[in-house]
């Protein structure tokens, strides 16, 4: 069983967390499971998301920022 | 003289559809609270809402698809969703002025500039909340943390994936998609 905390900051920053259940492994693809589906004709473009995708094993890999609009 | 005006909010679009429609009048709903009452079309295809205003209000603007009256005010705030699904709001700054509710929610603010900064963010949390749910997530409700100390809020979600994706890692997957970009697929 996997937990993600998502956190959505007034300024347009999406921080995701892996809570539990990912030991070792990024959320990445769930993550994207949702982003891959949202409804057609859905569209924001000034959030940043910032993604901790291997909560379990520290700075591996440091969080980092996406834009979504290049 | 002044005129009421209709201006985006960032790049916040929707689709033509009812479900993402209602989506969004909840997400108003669920901002204004107690500051005000929300009415909203019942459907997406029905005429527009005529806004009142102390000021003349532009022809494109006249007719909302969401308006709200905030207490204590003789003038409406406007939503509007364009024909490209471009959600746009005419807000101004008089009609909230000295509304305690809203300012005990936004941390002391009533201005448009922190409202739209927090229909955005709500309405694309409760989009991935209710997009979650449907490819069939466990979620939490969306809710509103606010930081009164440096005079701001954010909003918080949990998602239960359950098993979903948890066997088909290893580590060169992982290492790539922590590489890669969004891009602008949103």
């Amino acid at each position: 069983m996997g937990k993600i905390k998502v956190i959505i900051s007034e300024e347009g920053t999406i921080t995701i967390e892996a809570k539990e259940g990912f030991e070792g492994k990024s959320c990445q693809e769930a993550i994207d499971h949702i982003m891959n589906n949202l409804p057609t004709g859905f569209e924001f473009d000034e959030l940043e998301t910032i993604r901790h995708g291997n909560f379990s094993i520290v700075a591996e890999n440091e969080p980092q920022a996406y834009l979504q609009k290049e | 003289m002044s005129t009421t005006q209709k201006l985006s909010i960032k790049g916040l679009k929707i689709g033509h559809d009812q479900e993402q429609f209602d989506l969004l009048v909840s997400t108003v709903r669920g901002l204004v609270g107690e500051a005000g009452t929300v009415t909203a079309k019942e459907k997406i295809s029905d005429s527009g809402l005529r806004i009142r205003s102390r000021h003349a209000v532009a022809q494109n603007s006249q007719f909302a698809d969401i308006k709200i009256r905030f207490h204590g005010a003789s003038a409406d705030v406007g939503i509007y969703v364009s024909p490209e699904g471009q959600i746009e709001m005419a807000w101004d700054g008089y009609v909230v002025r000295g509304n305690t509710q809203l300012k005990d929610t936004f941390e002391g603010r009533s201005d448009r500039q922190t409202f739209e900064k927090n229909l955005n963010a709500a309405f694309v949390g409760e989009t991935l909340r209710a997009t979650a749910e449907r490819k069939g997530f466990g979620t939490s409700e969306l809710k509103r943390v606010s930081n009164k100390k440096e005079k701001t809020g954010h909003f918080e979600l949990e998602l239960d994936t359950g098993g979903f994706g948890l066997s088909a890692f290893n580590e060169k997957k992982q290492t790539n998609s922590l590489n890669g970009s969004l891009g602008g697929s949103f």
